[in-house]
């Protein structure tokens, strides 16, 4: 199980990185978080297990680009990655780079307003057999909005490629990454999948939990709480 | 000139109000999916050149947005002449982005060539030798977030280190004495900043705040007075993460949390609110936009925003005040009340001060009410620091790059641990002073530093190491102070004001055993530690007593021979009072009502359904009083029910 950066989002790299990791879990490397000096380094150094997320960069806030926006090439090296937004110049041009190259990110599941944010969109890249983040509180803004079917979201939990599975609660109207209750929508396919060996990233915010907080929201997440 | 370009001249020509002393027709060639289309429109002017892009916020300039009833519609002489004509003659020449095409002057249509059309934004040139930097517009770009934009100038000009700044006049862009003064103000405000982390992002945000404001009270002149708030949440790709609000009010300072009163059942507001509090939903906009041109900049704002946050909360949660403008005369004030609410980010330790020039002046540097007497000897022995001091003592608020030098020094070295927005000056001296220690390294730089001596007020954020220092002998309130400062506390014999932090039972008895000879007022979180504390030798002293956290109205025994006693709430990433604060007299008599801090209960709705009733348990007569962010109208304390 890894606990994303950007739980602590907002906060210097090296303090964030150090309070998540003293939950035990790895930790996901995300954007949004200050840089602090020597934060590559001191991660290798920790020990803690780590993948890479969207525009994560060591000395910076987030990558300049994740997307190129001539020729829809993915331009970082992280192992997962959001889809372009509608807006984004890359929109146009993106499917037909990923499709083109095997060694390509895994991509999450989003939410309307992005590529990937409705259910024939991840029906498409589930026939394409893409590779999936899946991500429960983008899905269920997806059903809140009626823009994933009962039957599409069945038929992404049954996904056999799926890759991370993220987890965090919401309202369903926007993505809030709030802390997950008992029954935060997909938090027990979450953890089945967890259980069943795909990586699970806990990225709800914890800014103002204590420590005994954030431990049950690890716990929680993994089913052990 | 083609045929149909010139048909449309003389469509659009009579229709430019003659008192519009330059327009610019900007057009696009806009290449929908059901097919191409010329979209444009036109931007008024009493300058040479109207301003490109255009900004609703800069008084020479009107648009269709800010001044309808002054702009006529393009698109009415497009569908006269035929957009199809228009097209198959200009099209190539056209961006898909709106960008001037003509310049009208004297009712004679120019257009523009294509060299200045395509041309870049603003350039910088300095001249070292003159200490000067030149700036100027290099050509209008397409687009309306184009590089010559507000911004971008007033990025160039607080950035700038040379003395002075000219702006060039140019085909594309004719300075006035108002661009001048913005520019001397915002790199007023960039030197205030002091070399802060989002120093100059701030500075330039707020010169646009400030143009804004002048704007909004230019179009409603019931209006005194506009809040810039900031907010920080994030999208998924934490490439959207500070936001801003603004609002404006008739009062001196607009409400907050803002009372909305925006109709969503007709999805209008037609008419000014009923409340005299304006959003950008709820405004009128019968006179011009409302809609600030800024935008809050992750690096200048994040420090000042409630941490967590997000998208589902309301305003008043999520947001923060950052700063207010109020109508001065002909003028305006700008007061910056937002306060930095995470630790790390401090000013940095920066340059050390030339020393002064003798022993005279180094003694009564460090005598806050010498500062008169200091600014004389200086004078007298040609320090350029006494010119400054002595400017500062006559005028108040000075912000230009030698009163920043002055204030560098006089902080130097405790920009390591004094956080952005932390620092207050009086007299040329720090006299108020908001700080975080993270090391032990951090403490021991700044243990016993002179710049300490005039600092009368000092606030902790959370988490903070130790500081209260022996040195610190004009302070006189202090919080939040935990047991690490114990020892230091007995050495400050002027404290007067005290918040405690109480993290065990055991702490309020070690603080109750501690002299403190001149305090007056106790602010304390939660009422668990009282008993303890009341058996210091300094409790008969107490004039005051402000309990945080605890309801309203719940007089605690230990307090019961505590002249005045005190509600509020507690700001957690602050440590220090918020919300409506309730005081209960000597007497039991009366109950005055004040604010202590924005936050999201205050309300006038929840100081009717809260706050009101529990004072009124308390005492016969309830008065809502003034304090700096809220000054009750006759009209509040009418709809509240309350005496005058």
């Amino acid at each position: 199980m890894y606990v994303a950066m950007s739980c602590l989002q907002g906060r210097p790299m090296q303090a964030a990185f150090d309070e998540l990791a003293r939950l035990g879990c790895g930790v996901q490397l995300t954007p949004g978080n200050r840089p602090t000096p020597g934060f590559a380094a001191h991660v290798a150094a920790s020990g803690v297990a780590t993948r890479t997320h969207h525009g994560f960069a060591p000395d910076a806030r987030r990558a300049p680009a994740v997307w190129d926006a001539a020729t829809g090439a993915c331009v970082v090296a992280s192992a997962s990655v959001h889809p372009p937004e509608d807006d984004d110049p890359a929109r146009a041009t993106w499917e037909a780079w990923y499709a083109a190259h095997p060694a390509r990110p895994i991509v999450e599941t989003m939410y309307p307003g992005y590529a990937l944010g409705t259910g024939d969109a991840l029906a498409r890249a589930m026939r394409d057999g893409w590779t999936l983040a899946v991500d429960v509180s983008h899905a269920f803004i997806q059903r809140t909005r009626g823009a994933m079917t009962a039957a599409q979201w069945a038929a992404l939990c049954d996904y056999d490629r799926i890759a991370e599975v993220h987890v965090s609660a919401n309202r369903g109207t926007h993505d809030t990454h709030q802390p997950l209750v008992d029954d935060t929508f997909g938090l027990a396919w979450a953890r089945a999948r967890h259980a069943a060996g795909t990586p699970l990233v806990l990225e709800c915010y914890l800014h103002h939990l204590d420590d005994d907080a954030r431990r049950r929201q690890r716990d929680l997440a993994r089913g052990s709480a | 000139m083609t045929a149909a370009w010139t048909r449309f001249a003389a469509v659009l020509g009579p229709q430019i109000p003659t008192d519009a002393r330059s327009a610019l027709v900007a057009l696009a060639h806009r290449r929908w999916r059901e097919g191409p289309r010329l979209e444009g429109a036109l931007y008024l002017s009493s300058r040479a050149v109207p301003l490109w892009p255009h900004d609703c916020d800069q008084p020479t300039e009107a648009c269709r947005t800010c001044a309808p009833e002054r702009v006529a519609a393009v698109e009415r002489a497009i569908a006269e002449v035929g957009g199809a004509a228009l097209l198959a003659e200009l099209g190539d020449e056209l961006e898909p982005t709106e960008a001037p095409y003509a310049l009208v002057r004297d009712g004679v249509f120019v257009v523009i060539p294509r060299a200045e059309r395509a041309g870049a934004g603003w350039t910088c040139t300095v001249d070292p030798a003159a200490d000067l930097a030149r700036i100027a517009l290099a050509g209008f770009a397409p687009g309306f977030g184009a590089g010559g934009g507000r911004h971008a100038l007033y990025a160039l000009a607080a950035g700038a280190t040379t003395a002075r700044i000219e702006l060039v006049a140019t085909a594309c862009f004719d300075p006035t004495d108002g661009d001048r003064a913005a520019i001397a103000h915002v790199r007023a405000l960039a030197a205030a900043a002091l070399g802060e982390p989002g120093g100059l992002e701030r500075a330039v945000r707020l010169q646009q705040c400030v143009d804004w404001s002048r704007a909004m009270f230019a179009r409603y002149p019931e209006l005194r007075s506009t809040m810039m708030c900031v907010a920080q949440y994030w999208n998924d790709n934490a490439d959207d993460e500070c936001h801003a609000e603004s609002y404006a009010s008739v009062r001196d300072t607009p409400l907050f949390p803002h009372p909305c009163t925006y109709d969503w059942d007709r999805d209008e507001q037609a008419a000014p609110p009923e409340n005299g509090e304006w959003c950008d939903r709820c405004s009128p906009r019968d006179r011009g936009g409302f809609g600030a041109s800024w935008y809050a900049s992750t690096e200048g704002f994040e420090a000042f925003c409630v941490e967590g946050a997000n998208q589902d909360q309301e305003d008043g949660e999520r947001h923060r005040p950052f700063a207010i403008v109020r109508r001065a005369g002909d003028d305006v004030a700008l007061e910056l009340v937002g306060r930095c609410r995470r630790p790390g980010f401090v000013l940095g330790a920066g340059a050390a001060p030339a020393p002064w020039p003798d022993a005279r002046a180094a003694a009564l540097a460090e005598e806050v009410d010498a500062r008169a007497v200091l600014a004389d000897h200086l004078l007298d022995v040609g320090d350029p620091r006494g010119e400054l001091i002595a400017r500062e003592l006559a005028g108040g608020e000075l912000r230009d790059a030698a009163t920043a030098t002055l204030r560098a020094g006089a902080i130097h070295p405790l920009g390591r641990v004094l956080v952005v927005g932390g620092a207050r000056f009086a007299r040329g001296a720090l006299v108020h002073a908001e700080v975080h220690a993270a090391t032990a390294d951090d403490v021991a730089a700044v243990r016993g530093a002179a710049a300490w001596r005039t600092v009368e007020t000092l606030r902790y954020l959370p988490g903070s190491r130790a500081l209260l220092d022996p040195a610190m002998r004009a302070l006189r309130e202090a919080g939040e102070v935990g047991v690490d400062d114990l020892a230091a506390l007995a050495a400050l014999p002027a404290l007067a004001t005290l918040q405690l932090a109480i993290a065990k039972p055991a702490d309020a008895t070690r603080f109750a055993a501690c002299a403190l000879p001149r305090l007056r007022h106790l602010v304390v979180t939660g009422a668990d530690a009282l008993a303890a504390l009341a058996r210091a030798p300094w409790w008969p002293q107490l004039e005051r007593v402000t309990l945080l956290d605890e309801p309203y109205g719940a007089l605690p025994a230990a307090l019961a021979e505590i002249p005045i006693v005190a509600w509020a709430l507690r700001d957690d990433e602050l440590a220090r009072p918020t919300g409506w604060c309730a005081a209960l007299d000597r007497r039991r008599a009366r109950a005055e009502i004040a604010l202590a801090g924005w936050h999201a209960s205050t309300t006038l709705d929840g100081l009717a359904e809260l706050v009101i009733p529990a004072a009124r348990r308390l005492a016969p007569a309830v008065a809502l009083v003034a304090s700096p962010g809220f000054a009750p109208t006759a009209d509040d304390r009418a709809r509240l029910g309350l005496d005058t």
